[in-house]
């Protein structure tokens, strides 16, 4: 189902289509700031009176029920206790008790019943405007950097509550500078520069292509994807292709595992080097796709694949002279299994 | 001491703010949505009384409230009795003469309304009822207190305008601040002393009361 968003601010327009299917339900968006995401939301969420809005009726039930943003600008309000604000969504809502405490233990939010708006910390802010969002029970519900400001471990329990609450009728886009969060909770990326979208598609290939259009923070690096096949404590063995990649484990169990590769932490050799996997560092076989240089920073940057999954790789341009490494040969690269938080 | 005359004020302050009230929060919330050229004139007319000399309102006033024109002349149609020298004159002109005290508070805390809260409210389906209840008035008492204060204080300290529609009738027109002036004139410092030291503790005190309010986190009140 193509939906289309356009909107006129000053000199900056936005226009963008994405292509949204049934089985579609969380949509991650990232890009630069300035891109236009938080426009995108706004619009989406028919608070720009200005905007033309089309197709999302047909992907999430936007007739009937409202779509509901979360984001820096659905503040609380300021005159209720937090306990306050949530009964009132809750009664305008429809939401009967038992769901409403429900809400209020999944999204952690009892301890900060009695507190005045003006005395939670960011992170409990988002926790309970997620929850107030809860409430209104969304068929559309957008989260713009919902979770920035909760540490790790909180945030992944969050993500969690919001997967179990929007499984059944509940469809999510989600804008996040944590493309870590994106590529493990979306089943699709949409990337957007500019007020456009540049491409939308899964997570490990919307990521390998905005790193070569160098549209998301290039030091981020890019991400490797594949099912579980074994999975420990901390740790678990995904697959690319026909090879294994250690990863660290999720909070969330899920069929699909994600790796996330710093380019400046890969190293590449022709030679194996080590046995397949030396605790918990990977070696993949690659083939070299390109070189380009990067003289002012004095780098090369490599792109590498391996088995249609996209990894870069940055070496010093020294080395890299005296490597000779040329496109299109194969070569390992090494790299670590991600760090523990 | 004077109690018919402070009585009077008394009762005349009352129901210019009650009045002002009614008026000024539709007026506020009107003028801090409406965004047009147009915009400026009204502003520049309902801040005239700060500027203006109150003579000016009253001598325009005393001619607008007069049998032979049309204000007057619907007054008396209306309600069987001429309008002016009469307390109801008083009331419309005091009304007249402090409405930007009632607005001026009013439009500001209108203006720093956060729209976003609105816009979240109405996203969340809370009623308008709501949406007042909880966040307009609890966001906007402050302001108004100021402007009910304000508009009080003011009212008891108006005299050019009453001086020129009132016409000093004693229990219908003859305030606070007239009376002292007849007293001035009719050299009873006795009675003046009194009846301006009244004045003055009242005035003083409520302002007192604004500023402390103020102190305390209520919201500045900017003079246009």
């Amino acid at each position: 189902m193509a939906t289309h968003v356009s909107c006129k601010r000053g000199d900056f327009s936005l226009n963008i289509n994405l292509n949204l299917s049934a089985d579609l339900n969380w949509l991650g968006i990232v890009g630069p700031s300035g891109a236009g995401k938080s426009t995108f939301m706004r619009c989406v969420a028919g608070l720009e009176k200005t905007a033309s809005v089309n197709g999302f009726a047909e992907w999430s039930d936007t007739t009937s029920k409202r779509p509901v943003l979360v984001s820096a600008q659905t503040p609380l309000f300021p005159a209720l206790t937090v306990m306050e604000n949530l009964k009132l969504v809750a009664r305008h809502n429809g939401l009967v008790q038992q769901d409403f405490l429900h809400i209020i233990e999944d999204f952690e939010c009892q301890s900060l019943l009695n507190k005045s708006i003006g005395t939670l910390s960011g992170g409990e802010i988002q926790r309970v405007i997620i929850a107030r969002a809860i409430m209104t029970t969304p068929s559309l519900l957008l989260l713009d950097e919902s979770t920035s400001a909760m540490d790790t471990k909180l945030r992944a329990r969050i993500l969690a509550a919001l997967q179990r609450y929007t499984e059944a009728s509940c469809k999510v886009l989600w804008v996040s500078h944590d493309w870590r969060d994106i590529a493990q909770y979306c089943d699709e990326v949409a990337v957007v520069k500019q007020g456009r979208c540049i491409i939308q598609d899964r997570p490990a290939a919307a990521f390998a292509f905005a790193e070569s259009a160098q549209s998301v923070d290039t030091s981020t690096g890019c991400i490797l994807q594949g099912p579980v096949l074994e999975s420990e404590a901390e740790f678990l063995v995904f697959a690319v292709g026909e090879h294994k990649v250690v990863t660290r484990a999720m909070e969330t169990p899920a069929e699909h595992a994600t790796l996330l590769v710093d380019p400046r932490q890969v190293l590449v050799a022709r030679e194996s080097l080590a046995p397949l996997q030396v605790g918990y560092v990977n070696r993949l076989p690659v083939v070299v796709e390109d070189i380009t240089s990067d003289a002012a920073a004095g780098v090369q940057r490599l792109t590498l694949n391996c088995e249609g999954q996209q990894l870069h790789a940055l070496l010093e341009a020294p080395a890299a002279r005296q490597f000779g490494i040329k496109a299109g040969e194969s070569v390992f690269a090494y790299f670590g299994a991600g760090t523990l938080s | 001491m004077d109690m018919q005359a402070l009585w009077l004020t008394a009762r005349l302050a009352f129901i210019t703010t009650a009045i002002l009230m009614v008026i000024a929060v539709p007026v506020a919330l009107g003028l801090s949505r409406w965004q047009s050229p147009g915009k400026a004139l009204v502003q520049a007319f309902i801040a005239l009384p700060l500027v203006l000399p109150p003579t000016v309102l009253g001598f325009y006033l005393l001619i607008a409230f007069s049998p032979n024109n049309a204000v007057g002349q619907g007054w008396q149609a209306l309600f069987g009795s001429p309008l002016a020298f009469t307390f109801e004159a008083l009331v419309i002109g005091s009304v007249l003469y402090s409405l930007p005290f009632a607005v001026q508070p009013l439009y500001a805390g209108f203006t720093q309304l956060q729209p976003t809260l609105l816009e979240t409210a109405g996203m969340l389906n809370l009623s308008r009822y709501a949406q007042w209840r909880y966040i307009i008035i609890p966001a906007m008492a402050p302001n108004a207190l100021i402007a009910a204060g304000l508009s009080f204080a003011h009212t008891i300290g108006e005299f050019g305008v009453v001086l020129m529609i009132g016409g000093n009738i004693p229990g219908e027109t003859r305030v606070a601040s007239i009376a002292l002036f007849d007293h001035v004139e009719a050299l009873d410092y006795t009675q003046a002393h009194q009846l301006a030291a009244v004045l003055l503790v009242i005035s003083l005190v409520l302002l007192i009361a604004l500023y402390w309010r103020q102190a305390k986190g209520g919201t500045q009140w900017r003079p246009m």
